[in-house]
C-alpha cells in the first residue's frame, strides 16, 4: 500500500491533473466523519477516489496550504501529503541537497507522511534535466525520476 | 556531546542563552573547514566558542541557524527556531488534537544530531511551560515541565 501511494504522490508533482481523473465516488459517512475528527478546520474539500487502489482521497485547504489525505474505506488515514516550501524541509535534507545535487533549482516539495514515517518527495531542475528524489529525514536520498529536458 | 547539544536546545527553547561572539581569527580552524565544507551557502557567519564545543549562527535560505562543533572539527548538530506549520504534519495534528485546547506555542525548535532529526516544543499556559519532544514518528514526549513563579 505503501509504495502505491508513493506513486500517487509522484503523480501529484508530475502531473497536476492526474488526480483530477480518477471517478468521484461517493464517500462512506465512516471516511468522512474519520476525516472531520482529523481536519477540523479543512476547508475547500474536494473527495476523490481511486478504484483500483481502493483508496479515498481528500485534497484540501489546511493552515493556508494544499493538503492530500488518503483513506482506506474503513476510514483509517493511511497518509497524508501536502505541499511544502523548500525551508520546510528538516536541515539534514537541504544539507544533503546542497552536496548531491548542486546547481539545481527546487520546483516542487511535497511532504509525505505516513503512520511510521515522513519522507520528502523533491522536483528540482537544472538546464539538462528534472530530478525527482525521495528524502529521509536524515538526509538519505533515493532518486526515483530522471526526465530530460526537452529544448 | 549528543548531551550537551540537547541541553543547549532545552536553554535555547526556555530562553536562558546568552551569546558571546568571537573574532572568526580566534575560531578553532578545524570547525571553520568543516562548517565551510557543510554549509557552503551560509551567510552571515558568527562564531562563538564554549568550553565544550563551537558555535556558528548563520543564515541559510534567509532563516538563521545555529551549528556546534568540537575542537576536532566534528560535526554535533544543527538547530533552528521554526513555526508550527513546519513541523512535519502528523506532528502538528497530534499538537493541536492532544495540546493545544490547553496551551499555547511559545517556540518550535528543529535539532539534528548523528543523522537523527528531532523536534522541540514549548508549550506555555498560565500556570506552566511545557516541552515536548518528537522524534519525527508522529508522535509527542513530555520532556520537560516548568512551573510559573506567579508572584
Amino acid at each position: 500500500m505503501k509504495k502505491s501511494l508513493t506513486g500517487l504522490v509522484m503523480g501529484l508533482l508530475l502531473s497536476a491533473t492526474a488526480f483530477c481523473k480518477a471517478a468521484a465516488d461517493p464517500v462512506s459517512d465512516k471516511v468522512k466523519q474519520s476525516f472531520q475528527k482529523e481536519f477540523e478546520k479543512a476547508t475547500n474539500i474536494t473527495w476523490m477516489y481511486q478504484k483500483d487502489k481502493n483508496v479515498y482521497h481528500a485534497r484540501f485547504q489546511y493552515n493556508g496550504e494544499m493538503v492530500e489525505a488518503f483513506y482506506d474505506e474503513e476510514g483509517s488515514l493511511l497518509s497524508t501529503a501536502r505541499f511544502i516550501t523548500e525551508n520546510q524541509l528538516p536541515i539534514l535534507v537541504m544539507k544533503q541537497m546542497a552536496t548531491e545535487y548542486p546547481g539545481y533549482t527546487v520546483r516542487q516539495v511535497v511532504e509525505f507522511t505516513n503512520e511510521s514515517q515522513t519522507t520528502y518527495i523533491v522536483s528540482s531542475y537544472n538546464n539538462k534535466e528534472t530530478l525527482v528524489v525521495k528524502f529521509y529525514p536524515d538526509g538519505d536520498s533515493q532518486r526515483i525520476k530522471k526526465i530530460k529536458n526537452k529544448f | 556531546m549528543k548531551k550537551l547539544i540537547l541541553a543547549w536546545a532545552v536553554m535555547l527553547i526556555a530562553g536562558l542563552t546568552s551569546a558571546f561572539a568571537n573574532k572568526s581569527e580566534d575560531i578553532n580552524r578545524y570547525a571553520q573547514a568543516s562548517f565551510r565544507h557543510d554549509f557552503s551557502s551560509a551567510k552571515d557567519v558568527v562564531w562563538q566558542e564554549q568550553k565544550d564545543f563551537i558555535k556558528a549562527t548563520f543564515t541559510l535560505n534567509d532563516q538563521v541557524m545555529y551549528a556546534y562543533y568540537n575542537r576536532q572539527g566534528d560535526f554535533m548538530g544543527v538547530m533552528r527556531h521554526v513555526l508550527s506549520n513546519q513541523l512535519p504534519l502528523n506532528l502538528l495534528m497530534d499538537l493541536k488534537k492532544n495540546y493545544l485546547s490547553d496551551y499555547w506555542i511559545s517556540d518550535v525548535i528543529e535539532m539534528s544530531t548523528d543523522g537523527q532529526t528531532k523536534y522541540y516544543v514549548s508549550l506555555e499556559n498560565g500556570d506552566q511551560t511545557l516541552i515536548l519532544k518528537s522524534d519525527g514518528s508522529g508522535e509527542w514526549r513530555r520532556h520537560k515541565t516548568f512551573k510559573k513563579n506567579i508572584a
